[in-house]
């Protein structure tokens, strides 16, 4: 069971009830997305704040890998360049900006400072602004980035009061992966022996960090949770995430909510899909209708029913019901909740 | 020593959850009890009698027990996992958690294992006459703690995430690895006698690692000290000693950073 | 709904002064009754221990840093399958529970309420979701609020009706219980890296003390009659020589006078103190205060602790004392996980293990015991483990076990590695004391019963009282004579009762029951001044709309509310 991104915690805690009565997987989109950021974190923590903290204090930002102009409009006018907070009443004067990226971005053009890293050299480069807040030796580069520069930056950021560092794709989705938040993680661990510094991955999907906090509290897990065994719940990405599940052929049915696999998972993945019983459930005709056997429209949640979400800082926000949904139209919770009274049914029966 | 051979006589149809198949648990159980303990194909439980046909007899301690598993066994994870004593060979290639956990004992695969394999190993020797996949010797997701004894030797490549958070022990690769060797390191040895793509080392706290071929980008935490000439796996060579990774922390023994080493053939 | 007579168990019952006489108790429609019908369901209590279902005072199970925790220790989860036959749902955490196993484990303890020991205010939708999916155990929970922007404002002024006003809006917000103040100052000063040591160090920017947070809040909470007192953790948590905070923090309460209608006669509740106990410079001369802080809470009767004992666990540290955490990684270099929560309070999560074969880690583990055994009134000390971060809450058994069989505590003080130096830095080899059933039920029940303001219904198996009962395999004529028999015995429950259902069965769960969610409403007298406020820094301030800050009816289905009346203050 995959997705869960785009729809409420009330509604993720009954699908879990169905996945582990009929022992299945349940998985969400930070497979695809910062899953990577969510397994350095578990190999390394991370030191991190609310988003209330970075406009009340934050006067180093750092973008790296990420790209808020376009991805996330409302971030630097609310919370991370502009506002202007309890301790930062100069707004965006008293704050510097740097953006690092493989590619002048429009978020690198609000940027007080550029740094252009080479693709895929992204750990390198984090390795080095370590080991020059350590005073150690850099060769002349790393990344494209002359040594000095390096030196120079690291020093500004220790000068600072309060620094962020903010990641996206750039830094979960090239080579490494994981591992380039894992260094940026340190990094920033780093710094808070000079002053205080936090680190915060820009989520995407409007609710997956709220099907990581359900998981989270029912099973241990944030995403790629194997509940096939009564007698414990199971996690190894790279083995019970969806993608490898569906390349591997490790499962015999797919049920997607609130996502679009057909759209983000690579055509493999989607092609073993196909080639098994597939139920969408979803507001939308998509990609993954496309290829499935069953879709099942509902109502929009925060739109045309309300549910609890989580922030990108996983702070919870209530999503709230602005307009009546279409006639019969069920909301997940009443869709998950009738096929958990007909799973019962059919266990009650003697079904596997 | 008593052997017990396992030929596979079905597939499953998804993978087969072999925790059972090791030298201490077929220790001291007639071939009838061996054949009827359980092995999960996702959620069903089946035994191993329904998927090999097992002959032989085991001994009364994992020690004296040999387990012997031909057929194919590309779809088979957890051979060989948790083995403390005894020996164990499989002719085929496997799946993932091959030799995981392992804390004694030998293990032989003569064929590629995939990932996840010899994870946390403790001690014993395991040998892959093949290629392996990613993480192997790591830790387990989220643990600090990896391979902390035994020996693990590869004669093929090995992938990605290899011996991560290793703090003891030794891994030679006799072929390549991708990326992220020896990552978040605190001790042990690994000896690499072909070529690394990248990140060998990365954020290593301590540990040594020797490399006889080449590294296509080298970490930049990572400085020259000078030359050494070493032993490394029976093989004696002049070595250029890195020391590193100067961007993370390391121990101090009476005043003096111990710092990591990365010994790059001349 | 069912009727049931628990027949010729042997009662310990503080409450009513029942010291394990054979006593049957009646329970009809969820109460404690005087009797029942012929048609009654006999439960036959011969030869077994019947108490009141016990109370957790401190215990961080619910809300965003366990979680936190949960997720990213995927490691806690790992060989650790549960076989427990029944109902229940998928279960696992060795340091971290996830809910359902908390729900059935606290249950199977005999437990009945747990009160969740800080919640960020502004995540309290989150602790809230996490106290519904909790099955069986009453919950409640206490929002943070030493480094409460508002409270520090107010109290630099010293507006106690203020603070007051201000503490009952965000306790009806967040459906709250009472006033916790962790590290107080010291967690906004880490929101710049820095810290408050001593209860005199100014707050950066809010140039307010410790001291003067804590008597403060103290001064709000009897002005509104709360049904707890502050609950609070002091500063210099963990560091050798803090006993000296901890006492100065403990006589603040000196002059604070105890206003309430629910029979609590404290004014301070300083928890998991075994932390807080430490003499010494460094850790290599590290050793226990625990006479020199007993001393002092023996003496001021207006005062409650709780032991925080260690169990010798892999365990996971979590606290709001997010400075704290930050220092532990630098001991341990275990991964470190922060949030700090903008206007409120921080949290911070770090990996530990107390390993017997060190000798600070066994020295902790006897201050824990010593805490318990010079407590002179077990009703104002209480056991607990501050679990996770001494360890895990299923250790209960094996503490208890410690603290009333001298033999099986010794056994472990003297196979210690350093047993040496442990027992010269500290007591425990020479304090010969074990604590009876009666007592047992005084430090878990009774006491945080009344210690929250509870003990009208709560903590006790007097009539009219809840029908929360815990009924053990322990037969207090044949008391186990071994510490591992102790443990045995309080680990599973024979009967588990709550609101009149039986929720355990030998030691299986079989019915979830219909979990209450505990909150206090406070009225006070209308106040624009501190409205006003609050909508100013919800606009200029604070990343989220005041709309989005109550916690909903929804999340909390079944809640015991209590409430308070100030107005006339």
């Amino acid at each position: 069971m995959y997705g869960w991104a785009s729809t409420s915690c009330q509604a993720m805690s009954i699908g879990h009830d169905i996945a582990e009565k009929v022992g299945g997987i349940v998985d969400n989109c930070a497979t695809v997305c910062h899953g990577s950021s969510l397994i350095a974190i578990e190999d390394v923590g991370v030191p991190s704040c609310t988003l209330g903290e970075i406009k009340n204090r934050a006067d180093r930002v750092i973008f790296w890998g990420c790209n808020p102009a376009h991805a996330h409009p409302r971030h630097m006018s609310r919370y991370s360049i502009f506002p202007r907070g309890f301790f930062t009443v100069k707004g965006h004067k008293g704050r510097k900006i740097y953006c690092v990226d493989c590619r002048y971005t429009d978020t690198a053009k609000c940027a007080d400072e550029f740094i252009q890293v080479q693709q895929g050299f992204d750990y390198e480069l984090l390795n080095a602004f370590r080991t020059a807040a350590r005073g150690e030796a850099l060769p002349d580069t790393v990344g494209g980035v002359p040594k000095e520069k390096i030196y120079e930056l690291a020093e500004e950021f220790k000068s600072g009061r309060f620094g962020i560092i903010f990641f996206g794709m750039g830094l979960t989705h090239t080579m490494g992966r994981n591992h380039n938040i894992d260094i940026a993680i340190n990094l920033t661990r780093d710094m808070n022996e000079f002053t205080k510094f936090s680190i915060m991955a820009m989520r995407g999907h409007w609710n997956v960090t709220g099907s990581g906090q359900v998981l989270g509290w029912q099973y241990g897990f944030p995403y790629a949770v194997d509940l096939s065994r009564r007698d414990q719940a199971r996690h190894q990405t790279g083995e019970t995430t969806s993608v490898d599940l569906l390349n591997r052929n490790e499962v015999e049915a797919c049920f997607y909510i609130a996502t679009d696999p057909g759209a983000h998972f690579p055509v493999d993945a989607m092609i073993s899909s196909a080639k098994k019983p597939t139920v969408t459930v979803d507001p939308h005709i998509n990609c993954t209708t496309e290829i499935s056997d069953i879709h099942i429209p509902v109502a929009m949640v925060g739109v045309e029913t309300g549910g609890c979400a989580y922030r990108m800082d996983n702070v919870p926000i209530e999503t709230r019901k602005v307009v009546d949904p279409p006639e019969g139209m069920l909301t997940d919770e009443e869709l998950l909740t009738k096929i958990n009274k007909r799973v019962d049914e059919l266990l009650a029966k003697g079904g596997a | 020593m008593n052997t017990v051979t396992l030929t596979v006589k079905k597939q499953p149809e998804l993978y087969l959850e072999c925790e059972n198949v090791n030298p201490d648990v077929f220790a001291g159980k007639k071939i009838e009890a061996i054949a009827k303990l359980g092995a999960y194909q996702g959620k069903a439980m089946d035994t191993l009698g329904d998927y090999f046909t097992i002959t032989g007899e085991s001994g009364a301690t994992a020690a004296d027990t040999k387990i012997v598993v031909n057929g194919d066994c590309t779809k088979m994870k957890y051979l060989g996992a948790k083995m403390t004593a005894g020996e164990m060979v499989v002719n085929s290639d496997c799946d993932m958690y091959t030799g995981s956990w392992m804390k004694g004992g030998k293990l032989t695969v003569n064929g590629n294992v995939h990932s996840f394999c010899g994870l946390a190993m403790a001690g014993g020797e395991f040998i892959i006459n093949g290629n392996a996949g990613n993480y192997l010797v790591a830790a387990y997701r989220g643990d600090w703690r990896g391979m902390s004894g035994g020996v693990c030797r590869v004669k093929g490549n090995a992938g990605s995430d290899v011996a991560s958070f290793m703090t003891g022990g030794t891994l030679i690769i006799d072929g390549d690895i991708d990326i992220h060797l020896g990552t978040h390191m605190e001790g042990g040895k690994i000896i690499l006698k072909g070529n690394a793509n990248r990140r060998v080392g990365g954020q290593l706290v301590k540990g040594e690692i020797f490399v006889f071929g080449k590294i296509n980008v080298m970490m930049p935490g990572y400085k020259p000290v000078g030359e050494v000439e070493l032993e490394a796996d029976g093989t004696k060579a002049k070595f250029v000693d890195y020391i590193g990774d100067l961007g993370e922390r390391h121990p101090k023994r009476k005043g003096e950073t111990v710092y990591g080493h990365l010994y790059m053939k001349k | 709904m069912a009727e049931y007579i628990i027949r010729n168990g042997h009662v310990f019952d503080p409450v009513q002064g029942i010291k394990g006489d054979k006593k049957d108790i009646a329970v009809k429609d969820g109460k404690i009754v005087d009797k029942v019908g012929s048609g009654a369901k006999v439960i036959d209590a011969k030869d077994k221990t019947v108490m009141a279902g016990a109370l957790e005072v401190h215990a961080h199970v619910a809300g965003p840093k366990v979680n936190a925790g949960r997720w990213y220790r995927p490691e806690d989860k790992h060989f650790d399958s549960h076989k427990k036959p029944g109902i229940t749902r998928i279960e696992g955490g060795k340091s971290i529970p996830t809910v359902f196993k908390t729900g059935y484990e606290y249950a199977r303890l005999g437990f009945t309420f747990a009160m969740e020991a800080a919640m960020p205010p502004l995540y309290a939708r989150h602790v809230h979701e996490e106290i519904h999916d909790t099955p069986i155990i009453d919950e409640a929970a206490l929002p943070v609020f030493g480094n409460n922007w508002f409270v520090m404002e107010y109290l630099k002024n010293k507006e106690i009706e203020n603070t007051a006003a201000y503490i009952a809006w965000v306790l009806r917000q967040t459906k709250g219980y009472g006033i916790k103040s962790v590290n107080p100052g010291g967690t906004e000063a880490w929101a710049w890296g820095l810290n408050c040591l001593t209860i005199h160090d100014r707050v950066p920017y809010f140039d307010i003390t410790p001291a003067e947070i804590m008597t403060g809040l103290m001064e709000a909470n009897e002005y509104l009659g709360l049904p707890h007192s502050v609950h609070v953790h002091q500063n210099d948590l963990g560091n050798p020589g803090n006993y000296k905070t901890t006492i100065d923090s403990l006589k603040l309460a000196e002059g604070i006078k105890v206003k309430n209608n629910f029979g609590r006669e404290q004014v301070l509740h300083s928890t998991h103190l075994q932390f807080h106990s430490y003499k010494g410079t460094n850790w290599g001369d590290f050793e226990s205060a625990s006479k020199e802080v007993m001393d002092y809470v023996n003496k001021a009767k207006n005062i409650t602790v709780d032991t925080g004992n260690v169990t010798l666990d892999e365990t996971t540290t979590m606290t709001a004392d997010g400075p704290f955490e930050h220092h532990l990684h630098g001991l341990n270099h275990l991964k470190w996980f922060n949030v700090d929560v903008e206007l409120e309070t921080a949290a911070g999560i770090v990996p530990y293990i107390y390993d017997p074969n060190i000798t600070v880690c066994a020295k902790q583990w006897c201050i824990g015991l010593e805490l318990a055994l010079f407590a002179k009134d077990p009703m104002r000390c209480y056991i607990t483990t501050d679990h996770p971060n001494a360890g895990p809450f299923f250790r209960y058994p094996r503490i208890y076990a410690w603290l009333m069989n001298k033999k099986f505590r010794d056994e472990r003080l003297n196979t210690f590695k350093n047993a040496d130096k442990v027992i010269a830095g500290t007591h425990l080899a020479n304090i010969d004391r074990e604590i009876n059933l009666y007592e047992l039920a005084q430090m878990t029940r009774a006491g945080p019963a009344k210690c929250l303001g509870l003990a009208k219904d709560y903590g006790g198996l007097k009539a009219g009282m809840n029908a929360d009962i815990a009924i053990y395999n322990i037969n207090p004529d044949k008391f186990p004579s071994s510490g591992p028999e102790i443990e045995k015995a309080f680990a599973n429950v024979a009967y588990l009762f709550k609101d009149g259902k039986i929720c355990v069965e030998g030691g299986k769960v079989v019915d979830f029951g219909e979990k209450k969610t505990f909150w206090v409403d406070a009225k006070v007298p209308e106040n624009k001044l501190v409205m006003h406020d609050i909508r100013e820094k919800f606009l200029r301030y604070y990343s989220v709309n005041e709309n989005n800050y109550p916690v909903p009816e929804s999340y909390a289905p079944h809640q015991h509310i209590i409430t308070v009346d100030a107005t006339k203050a």
